[in-house]
């Protein structure tokens, strides 16, 4: 045991139980899980990422590269956290990360071996013979540190927003005055600290007195303190990304912040620097200021005979309280001439070998090459750095925003009187980034190669990219680039700093809108009567729509035939509410929707309806319908169901971009009306079966009535999706279910999507972004008559008479009959000379067994396929060959004759 | 196929508010109508007494530029979408398009979920923003409540998610 028998903030009244690879061990409240291990002794943690070499605990903060740990198992697992950032709870359970079958023992500790082969670039060098493909397997099973959860994430995760007169970023003394000092200027004031303590190092600097200012703080009704909370992001207009960990017991697990701020000020302190000497990732070799923090916040002395190698002053109050704690304590100071040059020991460090050939013995060695202010959220808001040759660091220098950096994130880092020795002399692996096991040699490959630019180093030797973002590594990277390029290390420059400053759960990010509630899917009126007729529902156009019917031990591909064929000689009930519903309004309006449809709106009577096609400027189709004209200055138009909001967009677009002399309103009503479709011969009679006051015999096929049906307020257009005579029936949706169950006790067989899609492709009609894609043109699925016939303009006419809208080779939507078994859609059309890859002559679009004519039948977008009718053509699907015959699209009542009832 | 096993609520009659975590209680009694102008709508806004943008009154609401939304008692309604009709303005019903809610004590959760300003809730101020991934009207009312207007096809999907969110 290494813990002290006093000091330290944690409670030693209170033990906590933990697991760290199946053993038991206990700390106390106030640990994390760094401590509560360096405390019962353990110090090798787990193995590093590319040479599987023992790492142990070298930080004591978000600065950690090697003590990564996975908690939890299966869906609750989280991989690659820092064991320094892990607060020590009851039960906490935790595994190193990259070995097998242990830290101690890791079989692919066998990567050490091949180290000489594994430098910088390697792979972008080897395994490129035959293929990359062939190695990119073993590769990545390798690679990846933790282990991904088995499952969905079982936790919750909220988002919440907040804005502030000012945010102060770290809760440390320079935070904490900040904080009070904004506050008193009488703003609202939001103070966040990652740690679950407020104090940043005065929790280890016990002589640094901060109570009284967070007593303060608290007591101020205009400031908001939040512990737990790591800002990770610092975007434009002043915004800020935090999350915080949650610690209620069933609420949510984290809750992701969006901030805004006046001001910000960004207190995050500063991160020591390791030193660059062989052996220097050996467990037991650890900051320096880190073992100070063990000992004066967690009462834990991590060492009992230390060195402490240093090139700055930073390190005299370390040893002093080292010594204190009652450890014996050799400094070697670069500045005076002598340096440690390689850490001994295997799986922990047991020596240290001087520059002057002297070895010391020891079992915690600690480093300080240097201090390196938290400037990351100032780079993200857009600040330039500028490098301080007094402190030897990068420092902010011009803002972008509203933002300032105080204390030691600022540079005021007291008198550190540093000499930096970038790179000690002797030969070894020496680590430059621990997390993605970056050796000085890499740095000076990659000089000789010439990857000078510090974003080229970045990216050939991934220095930087591991879990801790090159907290500790990256001044000292491109300082080693700087010596070896002749080039001092404000010249060489830092890359951009960017989100997140310390990795964030996909959980936080994603917030409550996953699962079920990822994709808003609405709801029918008259969903509950659905349910209770038996429909198996799937998701349309972002509506939970009944698919079939089936009945006991029917099938819903059955159940959708048997519908079908009802459709053709009864009567049958379809739910037809997403249909969309805009009502155009205005003196306007007939001249709006002469321009927006490829039908002429103006010519219509009050009471008639029309069918229309909408294109965009490119002249492909991107929505049909029905537009009814309801009074002279009064229309409701008809869109797809998926597309009754991008529709009405669309149309606000036109009216308040291009065509502002027009009057005219555009008002959604799709909600409002719930849409029961009587549809089939006997429909006319089951409308007058369950009552209406519309003279059913004056009522022809596209024509509109406003009157009663069933006792409810109705209006009922002649519109047919089916080919039969149809009466679509529009009542308040209120009245959904009630109309349903009319209906149903009349006779009216229930129909699902699935039916009428059955049936629409009987028909021939086609249904847009089905039979259509981003291409189609109205000429393509046979409606160039319209056009023709129009003598006005309308969005798209223009480019109808490019070259490539009047080519006879283009894809043209015609029907297809197999030679037996049914066609699959997305089945590509062969060329003449059927060669597979080859090329296409087109696609199928719609594929169904058809029950009225007890066969097979498709629609398919076929290269010149109107001339080609007749013509026996090949499909190729997924290594299936089929042979089918290319046919007029109408497959049912060619003559239109059953629409009319 | 969907997964009804995570629709639990699907099979139910109607939505239910009872028991969510943000306290939401069903406004009945009114009648809605959605307002426009073909073109401009300065004169007849002024002429109805409709409110400025981001704003509302008793019985209408700004939702959008030139866009309001009419909240009446039944009894009134047809008189208040006849007198829209003189000023010349267009007037659809959507009483049936629409969920209208009245939250307690719901600004300081709102605020932190919308990302609006408190102010944006006080009585005679409303805001037309996302949530739930879908469009919200919030209008300020006494006492810290919120009322929230959004299209009824979403009901399930809000319910959810006030339990959720908060």
């Amino acid at each position: 045991m290494t813990r002290l028998p006093t000091g330290g903030l944690i409670d030693r009244s209170k033990a906590v139980r933990f697991r760290f690879n199946g053993r038991d061990y206990a700390g106390h409240p106030g640990d994390t899980l760094a401590s509560a291990l360096l405390a019962n002794g353990v110090r090798l943690i787990g193995r590093s990422f590319k040479y599987h070499r023992p790492r142990g605990i070298m930080a004591a903060g978000a600065e950690e590269a090697n003590a990564l740990v996975q908690l939890g198992s299966g869906s609750s697992a989280e991989p690659n956290l820092k064991a320094t950032q892990v607060p020590l709870r009851d039960g906490l359970e935790a595994t190193s990360v990259n070995c097998w079958p242990g830290p101690r023992f890791d079989l692919r500790g066998i990567n050490q071996l091949a180290s000489p082969l594994l430098i910088a670039g390697f792979y972008y060098k080897t395994f490129m013979w035959p293929s990359w493909h062939l190695f990119e397997g073993p590769i990545r099973r390798a690679a990846g540190l933790g282990l991904a959860p088995e499952g969905p994430d079982p936790d919750r995760y909220v988002h919440a927003h907040a804005r502030h007169d000012v945010i102060v970023v770290g809760g440390g003394p320079a935070g904490l005055a900040a904080a009070h000092d904004a506050a008193l200027a009488g703003g609202s004031v939001l103070l966040v600290e990652s740690d679950f303590e407020l104090g940043g190092s005065a929790l280890w600097r016990p002589e640094v007195e901060v109570a009284p200012a967070i007593a303060a703080l608290r007591a101020m009704a205009n400031v908001t303190i939040l512990t737990r909370t790591e800002v990770f992001g610092y975007y434009d207009h002043n915004s800020l990304a935090a999350v915080e960990t949650v610690m209620a017991g069933d609420g949510p697990r984290q809750r992701l912040w969006k901030l805004r701020a006046g001001k910000v000020i960004i207190a995050t302190g500063a991160i020591e620097r390791p030193l660059v000497f062989a052996g220097n990732d050996r467990p037991g070799v650890m900051l320096a200021s880190a073992a100070q923090a063990y000992v004066q916040r967690y009462g834990v002395l991590p060492g009992h005979r230390i060195v402490i190698a240093t090139n700055n002053d930073s390190t005299k109050e370390v040893a002093s309280v080292l010594t204190a704690a009652g450890a014996s304590v050799d400094v070697v100071d670069s500045r005076r001439g002598l340096s440690v040059t390689h850490a001994k020991g295997a799986l922990g460090v047991k020596a240290a070998r001087l520059s002057d050939g002297r070895t010391l013995p020891c079992d915690l060695l600690l480093m300080s090459g240097g201090w390196s202010p938290v400037v990351h959220l100032f780079s993200q808001s857009g600040g330039s750095l500028r490098y301080d040759d007094t402190i030897a660091a990068f420092v902010p220098a011009v803002a972008r925003q509203p933002v300032e950096c105080v204390g030691g994130a600022a540079g005021d880092l007291g008198d550190l009187n540093i000499e930096p020795e970038w790179e000690t002399p002797g030969s070894g692996k020496k680590f430059v980034d621990f997390a993605n096991d970056v050796t000085a040699r890499d740095i000076a490959i990659a000089a000789s190669e010439n990857y000078r630019s510090v974003e080229h180093l970045k990216r050939y030797t991934t220095l930087g990219m591991g879990s801790d973002q090159g907290k500790t590594s990256n001044v000292n990277g491109l300082a080693l680039m700087g010596e070896l390029t002749g080039r001092a290390p404000g010249n060489v420059g830092t890359t951009k700093f960017r989100p997140p400053y310390n990795p964030v759960t996909f959980g936080a990010l994603a917030g409550p809108l996953v699962g079920t509630l990822h994709t808003p899917i609405k709801c029918l009126p008259a969903h509950a009567w659905h349910a209770e007729q038996g429909a198996v529902f799937e998701e349309h156009g972002r509506w939970i729509r009944p698919t079939a019917y089936p009945r006991s031990g029917e099938s819903w591909e059955a159940a959708a035939q048997r519908e079908a064929l009802e459709a053709r000689t009864s009567a049958v009930l379809f739910d037809g509410s997403p249909l969309g519903k805009i009502e155009v309004c205005g003196p306007d309006a007939a001249v709006f929707l002469d321009r927006i449809y490829v039908g002429t709106a103006s010519t219509l009577k009050p009471g008639r309806s029309r069918y229309g096609l909408m294109l965009s400027e490119h002249g492909v189709i991107v929505d049909d319908g029905i537009f009814v004209r309801l009074a002279e200055d009064r229309f409701l138009v008809h869109t797809t169901s998926g597309g009754a909001d991008r529709i009405a967009l669309a149309m606000e677009e036109w009216l308040q971009c291009e065509w502002t002399d027009l009057r005219v309103a555009i008002l959604p009503a799709t909600s409002q009306w719930a849409v029961m479709t009587v549809s089939g011969p006997g429909a006319r009679q089951m409308i007058a079966d369950v009552g209406t006051d519309i003279d059913l015999a004056d009522f022809p096929h596209m024509a509109f009535r406003e009157g009663t049906v069933a006792g409810f307020a109705a209006r009922v257009l002649r519109a047919s999706f089916t080919g039969e005579a149809s009466y679509e029936i529009s009542v308040a949706a209120r009245h959904a279910t009630a109309l349903a169950q009319r209906f149903g006790r009349a006779g009216a067989v229930p129909i699902g999507v699935e039916a009428l899609n059955i049936l629409r492709t009987e028909k021939g009609y086609l249904h847009i972004g089905v039979d259509t894609d981003g291409t189609t043109l109205p000429d393509d699925v046979g409606m160039a008559g319209p056009i023709a016939k129009k003598a006005s303009d309308f969005v798209g006419r223009r480019s109808l008479l490019r070259d490539d809208a009047a080519r006879e080779d283009r894809l043209q939507l015609v029907g297809l009959l197999s030679d037996g078994p049914m066609l699959t859609v997305g089945s590509q059309v062969l060329a003449p000379g059927g060669t597979v890859p080859g090329p296409s002559d087109g696609h199928v679009t719609s594929a169904v067994f058809s029950p009225t004519l007890g066969r097979p039948i498709a629609m398919g977008l076929v290269r010149r396929g109107r001339s080609r009718k007749g013509e026996v053509v090949e499909l190729y699907d997924m290594g299936t060959r089929l042979k089918a015959t290319i046919v007029d699209p109408v497959f049912v009542d060619k003559a239109g004759e059953k629409l009319n009832g | 196929m969907a997964d009804l096993a995570a629709w639990p609520s699907m099979h139910g009659s109607e939505v239910t508010w009872d028991g969510a975590a943000i306290a939401a209680r069903p406004v009945e009694g009114f009648r809605l109508f959605r307002v426009k102008f073909a073109g401009e709508s300065e004169e007849g806004a002024k002429a109805l007494g409709l409110p400025d943008c981001g704003h509302a009154t008793p019985s209408a609401l700004a939702i959008g530029p030139g866009d309001w939304l009419l909240i009446h008692p039944e009894a009134d309604a047809d008189a208040a979408a006849a007198r829209v009709t003189t000023a010349g303005g267009y007037a659809i019903e959507v009483s049936d398009a629409l969920i209208v809610l009245d939250l307690k004590d719901a600004t300081q959760v709102l605020s932190r979920l919308t990302g609006l300003g408190i102010a944006c809730f006080e009585p005679g101020r409303t805001a037309r923003t996302r949530l739930a991934g879908i469009a919200v009207v919030l209008a300020g009312l006494d006492m810290g409540g919120v009322r929230m207007i959004f299209d009824r096809s979403y009901a399930r999907h809000m319910r959810r998610y006030l339990d959720l969110a908060a």
